[in-house]
């Protein structure tokens, strides 16, 4: 833009320095050589070269500055400021000319003030005759049709081919009619180049007063100029022009006469596009208000829908001969409110031609006038010819297209992308608004996976305490991503009481679904084992097989043989068991490898029971990970250590009281916060002899989460 | 709140893929793991090296992921060799019984070292 900027301002420089030069050189030449102007051939020529050079620079100049226009969007304001600085410098122009008319003798400007206001005139009225020139052109291009190129080459071979007629009307009375004819054939060129006048129909009344106020001020100006250089010739800008550039007043004065034509094309189409001003305007509104209205529509109805009317509205607005809108899923493309074409049609595009990629990786709106390649429908027949497609863009990914096609070529302009740039908005809002419901639902989704999990889960966990020879309670509190922590009581083959903790490692469905196999199993093998170490090794061998690579499942089983008042405690990877007696608090940690790792061969080595003796009165606590890596808000875990200070510390009289004083424990530490795993804890507590408490009173918690 | 990052580069010399494990290794975070180690495997790369000199904590679900590939490397004569593991970090694989399954380094140039020659 800068560098536009630059080289217009360099023609304008060059431009000056020729001016300087001419008039230099005609100073010179005229008064103080006292030669008449045109009087040396070799002068005349040197004089329409640098005529040439200076009308170049103008062209340049004006070209320049109107080709960073065109980048922009052309119509109504650049239209106004072009106009009016037409209309303002012809009047200027005029008004010059009238105030200091030179002196003319023999062909020679009788003064250095003649040589100067003639040479500001006759650069003045070439200037704007170009500028007019250019502003012409680059207006017919902006609303281009197959032809337009065509035409503004008609008509600049027409504005030579008159200005070489005059040239040569000294030869012949014939080139007289030459230049008239040319002059018609070029004012209808221009008339049929002025098309696609319709946006005036979208401007606001008031705009279209103004505008019709400074179109006729523009026809005002150029008809006087064109008529007072082609009728009066002794006018003093006839004059002027005349001695800049020999038969040259002709082409001011067509360029003129086109210009006039222009601007009275536009208070016609202005005119007429007056009376519907009021339905323009409610137009306007309405389409302001369905903006808004498809947003209301995009919450509540199916994205589908959205895209159907979406599409539907644009081509009733937009002129186009049918359109779609693609949404893309990976490398699927699923079309959607297609109008006047059929899908199948569209996934042919997609399949056989090069169109699909370029819609797929479009991230601007794509606007083609002309496709080169042949889109051919079913029946054989030519269907797009040009097309606009709009990327719908949801959450800064390129989720779809909106396309909008015409059987002709060159049948959209910039305003309907434009249009359909403020209908993909709109689309783009309803897909987001969908992508925000699916993520709900799939919330919903994952909501209900998680009841059913925790009711498998608590399903399988024991209702009440068994009325064994130990006292023995339990509670388990799922985590709001339930996790698979397990717990039982049973008896073995022999007739001792046993317990077992498990985790199950991963979370959800899957989890539950391993503990619920696993109660099965521990059902099932509890007869037939001989202790705890044997029990773990049978589930392993039942399950190992069965389980996926990635999961295993840890587990501990404590056994209390009442005659011999011994605790048997193995452990498969699972936490460690705290025993507290008369003595001490101890952490038994026996060897072993979670269950599901590895095959029995090697499992059943790994593993060995540890005994601990205990008498009345001593207590067993065992937990799952949940436990001793429950975090707070600073991320520390609980860790071992607190529980078996607080089980040395512990009074508990019964089971339930020490599940209690070790929930509160965990509780206290986490202060609140989540947790982010199930949480398990099963509590012995080791009877007087034969003074078994009935604990069949004594249901066991299992505590749900207020989620 | 919990960030997890990983990293490999592979040594050509000795054929061995080295994996970077830094924070916190969960369920939400074990997959970008087990990606990385598949892509390892994917490419014949069957020594890998796990350095877990920058992981904060590691959760059952992240343990799961090294069960995965295990059987399969070393059926290719590879191995996945576990290095500088914190004392927090190792309590877990301790505690489970991981140890009999992997072979465990204090460093990673010690893992590396224990990778026969190609």
């Amino acid at each position: 833009m800068q560098l536009r900027h630059n080289i217009t301002w360099s023609f304008v420089v060059f431009g000056v320095l020729f001016t300087v030069v001419r008039v230099l050189v005609v100073l010179l030449w005229s008064l103080v050589g006292d030669h008449a102007v045109h009087e040396n051939v070799w002068m005349e020529l040197g004089l329409s070269v640098l005529s040439m050079l200076i009308l170049t620079s103008a062209a340049g100049a004006a070209a320049t500055f109107y080709v960073k226009r065109l980048s922009q969007e052309f119509r109504y304001d650049n239209i106004v400021m072009a106009t009016t600085t037409f209309a303002v410098s012809t009047l200027a122009l005029l008004l010059f000319a009238a105030v200091a008319p030179g002196e003319f003798v023999d062909g020679r400007p009788a003064d250095w003030i003649t040589v100067l206001t003639s040479h500001l005139v006759a650069v003045g009225t070439f200037t704007i005759a170009i500028t007019l020139a250019t502003f012409l052109a680059v207006v017919a291009l902006q609303r281009q049709h197959k032809r337009t190129r065509l035409y503004l080459g008609i008509q600049t071979l027409c504005v030579l081919g008159i200005w070489l007629a005059t040239l040569l009307l000294e030869v012949g009375e014939a080139f007289e009619a030459i230049s008239i004819v040319l002059t018609i054939i070029g004012g209808f060129v221009t008339l049929l180049n002025i098309r696609r006048l319709s946006w005036l129909g979208t401007i606001p009344l008031e705009k279209k007063v103004r505008l019709l106020w400074l179109c006729t001020c523009g026809a005002f100006a150029a008809v006087v100029l064109a008529v007072l250089l082609a009728v009066n010739t002794e006018s003093y800008v006839s004059v002027s022009s005349q001695m800049f550039l020999r038969s040259g007043i002709c082409v001011p004065a067509v360029i003129n006469l086109y210009g006039f034509l222009f601007f009275i094309r536009m208070i016609l189409a202005t005119l007429a596009s007056l009376p519907n001003s009021g339905i323009v305007d409610r137009r306007s509104d309405e389409v302001q208000a369905l903006s808004g209205l498809t947003r209301l529509v995009a919450q509540s109805a199916s994205v589908d829908a959205l895209l159907e009317s979406v599409s539907q509205y644009a081509l009733s607005v937009c002129r186009g001969h049918g359109a779609w809108c693609e949404l893309y899923d990976g490398k699927q493309v699923r079309i959607v409110g297609e109008q006047l074409v059929t899908p199948e049609y569209i996934t042919h595009l997609h399949n056989e031609t090069s169109l699909g990629a370029t819609l797929r990786s479009a991230k601007q709106p794509l606007h083609v006038d002309a496709l080169t390649e042949q889109h051919v429908n079913t029946h054989g027949v030519v269907l797009i010819k040009s097309l606009i497609a709009i990327p719908l863009i949801t959450a800064g990914v390129h989720t779809g297209t909106l396309v909008m096609f015409s059987t002709v070529e060159y049948g959209f302009d910039q305003d309907d992308v434009l249009l359909l740039s403020a209908f993909a908005d709109t689309i783009s809002v309803g897909l987001e608004q969908a992508r925000l419901q699916e993520s709900s639902a799939e919330k919903e989704r994952l909501q209900r996976e998680f009841e059913v999990a925790r009711s498998i889960q608590i399903s399988l966990l024991p209702r009440t305490a068994p009325t064994t020879d130990w006292e023995i309670d339990a509670v388990m509190i799922p985590a709001a991503k339930v996790g698979g922590d397990y717990y039982d009581f049973f008896s073995f083959g022999n007739g001792r009481s046993g317990v077992i903790i498990a985790d199950v490692s991963g979370k959800g469905i899957p989890a539950a679904l391993y503990m619920a196999t696993l109660k099965g199993v521990v059902l099932a093998e509890s007869r037939n084992a001989t202790g705890p170490a044997h029990l773990l090794r049978l589930i392993n061998s039942a399950l190992y097989r069965t389980m996926e690579r990635r999961t295993y499942i840890s587990i501990a089983v404590v056994e209390f043989d009442s005659d011999t008042m011994i605790l048997r405690i193995a452990r498969a990877g699972h936490t460690p068991t705290l025993v507290r007696t008369a003595a001490s608090v101890k952490t038994v940690n026996p060897p072993g490898i979670a269950i599901g790792l590895l095959p029995s061969a090697q499992f059943d080595g790994l593993l060995s029971e540890e005994q601990v003796a205990v008498a009345p009165g001593d207590l067993c606590l065992l937990t799952t990970d949940g436990v001793t890596e429950r975090r707070n808000e600073n991320m520390d875990e609980l860790s071992l250590d607190p529980l078996v200070t607080m089980l040395g510390s512990s009074s508990a009289s019964h089971a339930t009281e020490l599940v209690q004083q070790a929930l509160s424990l965990v509780e206290i530490h986490a202060d609140g916060t989540e947790p982010h795993d199930d949480i398990t804890i099963v509590a012995v507590r080791i009877p007087r002899l034969g003074n078994v408490e009935s604990v069949d009173d004594v249901p066991t918690r299992i505590e749900e989460v207020a989620a | 709140m919990t960030s997890f990052s990983i990293t490999s580069e592979y040594m050509e010399p000795s054929n061995v893929s080295i994996i970077h494990v830094a924070g916190y290794l969960d369920a939400h975070t074990a997959p970008e793991l087990e990606k990385e180690i598949r892509t390892s495997v994917r490419q014949g790369r069957h020594r890998i090296i796990v350095d877990f000199g920058s992981l904060e904590y590691i959760s059952s679900a992240g343990l799961g992921v090294f069960m995965v590939f295990i059987e399969e490397v070393r059926a290719n004569k590879g191995d996945i060799k576990l290095a500088a593991m914190p004392t927090k970090v190792y309590s877990v694989f301790d505690l489970l019984g991981f140890p009999v399954l992997f072979s465990i380094y204090e460093q990673v140039d010690d893992a590396l070292a224990a990778f026969p020659a190609p």
